[in-house]
């Protein structure tokens, strides 16, 4: 199947939900769909797959349309050669794996013999070929997740989604299957779309993350310029930064933040004045027990401790201040300065950390 | 599940149930037994050896088997059709479909005489264009039985249909299957153990059916007697030889039945 | 076989029992008056001396005083299928010119009734279609002795529109006529037995039903060209299928015979009971009907 983009553009009304997109899926990109729960990845994925139709606009995939209301064109799911993982995987408990996996093949007009034979290939490929006659329900979720995924490239696909793949999965197998995730997409050559909500997920798999919120694409870029530079606060907590939304005040980055208190930052962009937002990395902050003396950080406010968590080796402060933070600190220093919930406290970020852009 | 189930035995069964439920095994066995008990044991032998018990149980078997079989093949697709959501007018349909549930056998026959009769709406135009008439013939009671069988079929087949996960079919979509292949590979695997429970439901029903059938096809011997109406004559003139033919039925319906809950048993 | 009583002549039997009354009242209140002599004979006998309130003189047509010997109470008669609509009448009457009885009436096929009798079914009056089936309830010792009370001959039945032009008994033996009978093991059936061999000819029904009722039921949805039934069964079906005569001499009767039961609760009035059957108004009811003197 030769490679060819996707491109949506139009709206989907499900429910009482509606999604309002315009996007483009390159051939061989590898493109992350992040959001909060009911921001319309799931619909988006359904969209394209043919599960869902478009309320407006156009859906195409190279010169090929694939749903145009207004001009009345459908290409049912069996027509588009989208392969889906689900999330759930939805293998046929009934069949062998093998069987799963030959499905494509089979609905696509190949002989029984030839679907064995491609499907005993994938199997092999995803190093399932010792476990080809067994059930869906015999297997770990690790390997149903790579039956899935077999079983979505069986049919020689020229789109392929999936949807939260490795969600259904151990933290301690995750990484390994994400891992091998990564080498079996590398060789797709159509558009990927992957919906997630572990940020991992798309710092190690994607080329591009979307950033869905409420139906609306409010955030789009490579991994690592959203991890860095956040458009919303639900991205920023899920990358675990610090997320303010103000107006620069004054000359030199002096920015007013919306919930109280004045930042130094560090401006991106040419931007001198108007609305930004900041993000600020806990581990950026430092926290003293007395007002901290010398002049080097621009940034010193006081706080509250309210919490504490430890993360491995790391603490994480939930400080109540002007503006609120939360400050990582290591386990000694916790000790050290006799941190606890309540312990008045000062912290400072130094300038330069403090990054400001719109 | 299975786990489960044991424990619960282990801890025992509460009096408030196992009291009703012994009364309602004694109330279903003691008339079988009864039949069993006093059964002329010493003249079984005459009894059986008759060519007209041979003949009857034959057609039973044959004429319970294709009504089986016919209720499969039409009332499967009736059952899905059915259990698809959002068309209007499905709720009055399943209600209608699932009469002959209520309907005095007897009156169901009528009603069949009046349809596929020689005089009837559709079987005057049978008669006329095909010459087929299918009262007092062996295929009208396979029509009488199916008509009285397959609404068990049904039912039990909707309720299966309905248990199935949409999400499988949509898998089966994106995977480029049509909606037929969809229906053969993933909808009616996943139904198999309604369909077996539902044909023997559907297959006991058949073959104990007395009313419908001689209302609609009569009593011809090795034609239209199946057991049920060889039963009843026979209650007429022997009431030995009724109970005799009444325990060759219920030997052969009660073998088959043990023998595919067994099969279920093994299904999961 | 539960299924049998449910056939569509029991929904009809009650309206045109009344249809009967309406039409010979005459004959109804007479039938009484008799019925009352009969039971003062009977009454004589009786240990039941119940004194009803025969003093207010409610009914119309009373008798003189001797009626309040008369017993009361109630009393089930299990009668053969074929004798529902004259029975129904009979014992309307019956129970007018009895003030204080009631009586249950149960139809079935004779020897379904007869075997319920044997398997210790109440009941105080048993009237059979068949001899052969009383003899197995005398046999039984349920019943001491049984009396003749009506005579039944067959008929053949045909749809109203004659369909295969039927107009005797050797038309019936024609390949292409549909004919339908009964089973041998019922009375009409062995009785449709005997009048083919009366006739000498011979007739391959294409069904044989387990009763009468059933035969009409073909013959009145045409089904059947022709069947063998009782006379009483052609007039009782009125319009719905049309009656051709057998002639005497390869006809067959059916003789009814009645009896009290041994084990009946209130012998007394099943004695009346069986008395009042006998008597002329009653058999002018099953005159009516079709049935012939024993």
């Amino acid at each position: 199947m030769s490679a060819a983009d996707l491109t949506l553009s139009g709206t989907v009304v499900r429910g009482g939900f509606t999604l309002d997109l315009g996007v483009t899926l390159r051939a061989g990109e590898i493109v992350a769909v992040l959001g909060p729960n009911g921001a319309g990845k799931t619909t988006l994925l359904r969209a394209i797959a043919g599960l869902t139709p478009l309320s407006s606009g156009r859906l195409t995939l190279g010169t090929r349309v694939l749903d145009d209301p207004g001009a009345r064109i459908w290409r049912s799911a069996r027509e588009r050669s989208v392969g889906v993982v689900f999330q759930d995987y939805r293998l046929f408990p009934r069949m062998s794996l093998r069987d799963n996996v030959a499905f494509g093949p089979r609905a696509a007009g190949r002989s029984r013999r030839q679907a064995r034979t491609i499907a005993t290939t994938w199997l092999d490929r995803m190093a399932l070929g010792d476990l080809a006659d067994r059930r869906p329900k015999e297997i770990s979720g690790g390997q149903a997740q790579r039956v899935a995924l077999a079983r979505a490239l069986a049919g020689d696909p020229a789109v392929l989604l999936l949807d939260e793949p490795l969600a259904a999965l151990d933290a301690a197998s995750r990484a390994a299957i994400r891992a091998d995730l990564r080498a079996h997409l590398a060789d797709f050559a159509g558009p990927v779309a992957l919906v997630t909500h572990d940020p991992l997920d798309a710092l190690v798999l994607a080329h591009r993350v979307l950033v869905l919120d409420r139906g609306a694409l409010v955030q789009e870029g490579p991994p690592v310029t959203i991890a860095r530079r956040p458009a919303t606060a639900w991205v920023a907590q899920l990358f675990g930064l610090n997320f303010y939304r103000g107006r620069v005040t004054g000359p030199g980055g002096l920015v007013s933040l919306e919930e109280g208190g004045l930042l130094h930052v560090r401006l991106h962009d040419d931007i001198h004045d108007g609305e930004v937002v900041v993000s600020l990395r806990p581990s950026a902050i430092t926290v003293h027990v007395e007002p901290p003396t010398g002049a080097s950080p621009r940034n010193v406010w006081p706080g509250v401790i309210r919490t504490l968590d430890l993360y491995a080796d790391r603490v994480r402060l939930d400080v109540d201040g002007t503006p609120p933070a939360r400050v990582d600190v290591t386990p000694a220093a916790v000790a050290e300065l006799g941190l606890a919930a309540g312990t008045r406290v000062w912290l400072s970020a130094k300038a330069t950390e403090t990054d400001a852009y719109r | 599940m299975r786990q489960a189930r044991d424990c619960r035995d282990v801890a025992g069964v509460p009096w408030q149930l196992g009291i009703p439920a012994a009364i309602g095994a004694g109330f279903l066995l003691l008339p079988l037994l009864a039949l069993v008990v006093r059964a002329p044991w010493r003249s079984l032998p005459t009894h059986l050896g008759a060519p007209i018990v041979r003949d009857a149980l034959r057609l039973s078997l044959v004429c319970a088997s294709s009504a089986a079989a016919a209720a499969v093949v039409l009332g499967v697709p009736l059952a899905w059709v059915l259990s698809r959501p959002g068309w209007r007018g499905v709720g009055i349909l399943r209600a209608l479909v699932t009469v002959p549930l209520v309907l005095p056998p007897v009156v169901g026959g009528v009603a069949l005489l009046k349809a596929l009769g020689r005089n009837g709406i559709l079987g005057h135009w049978l008669d006329a264009a095909l010459g087929v008439t299918l009262p007092f013939t062996t295929a009208g009671v396979v029509v009488a039985e199916t008509f009285v069988a397959m609404p068990f079929l049904v039912l039990a087949m909707e309720g299966a249909f309905r248990g199935i996960d949409p999400g499988l079919e949509e898998a089966a979509t994106t995977l480029g299957a049509s909606r037929w292949q969809i229906f053969t590979r993933v909808t009616l695997p996943s139904v198999v153990p309604g369909l077996i429970a539902g044909t023997v439901l559907a297959w006991a029903r058949a073959l104990g059916e007395f009313g419908a059938t001689i209302t609609f096809a009569g009593n011809s011997p090795g034609r239209t007697t199946t057991m049920p109406i060889a039963v009843y004559l026979a209650m007429e003139s022997d009431p030995d030889a009724a109970v005799a033919l009444a325990l060759v039925l219920l030997a052969v319906a009660v073998g088959i039945l043990i023998a595919l809950r067994g099969r279920w048993l093994d299904t999961p | 076989m539960r299924d049998i009583g449910l056939r569509g002549p029991v929904l009809e039997a009650a309206p045109r029992a009344q249809v009967r009354l309406g039409r010979s009242p005459l004959s109804v209140v007479g039938l009484v008056g008799s019925a009352l002599v009969g039971v003062v004979a009977v009454a004589g006998c009786s240990g039941h001396a119940a004194s009803p309130s025969g003093s207010t003189g409610s009914s119309a047509s009373r008798a003189p005083s001797g009626a309040s010997s008369a017993a009361t109470g109630t009393i089930t008669v299990l009668a053969a299928a074929s004798l529902q609509e004259s029975f129904t009448t009979i014992a309307s009457a019956f129970e007018q010119a009895h003030p204080g009885s009631k009586v249950q009436l149960s139809f079935g096929p004779s020897s379904g009734l007869a075997a319920q009798i044997l398997g210790g079914a109440p009941g105080d009056v048993f009237a059979s279609a068949s001899v052969k089936t009383m003899a197995t309830v005398l046999d039984g010792k349920a019943a001491s002795s049984s009396t003749p009370f009506a005579v039944n001959s067959m008929e053949i039945a045909v749809p109203p529109n004659n369909p295969a032009r039927i107009t005797a008994l050797a038309d019936l033996a024609r390949p292409t006529v549909k004919t339908s009978v009964c089973h041998d093991a019922v009375p009409c059936g062995a009785a449709a037995t005997t009048v083919f061999a009366n006739a000498k000819i011979s007739v391959t029904p294409i069904s044989e039903e387990a009763d009468v009722k059933a035969v009409l039921t073909k013959i009145e949805l045409g089904e059947v060209d022709a069947g063998l039934v009782y006379v009483t069964d052609v007039l009782a079906a009125g319009d719905k299928v049309g009656g051709i005569s057998i002639p005497a001499a390869q006809n067959t009767t059916t003789t009814y015979p009645i009896a009290s039961l041994t084990k009946a609760a209130n012998p007394a009035l099943a004695a009346e009971f069986v008395t009042y059957v006998l008597s002329a108004d009653a058999q002018k009811v099953l005159r009516d009907a079709g049935f012939a003197a024993p």
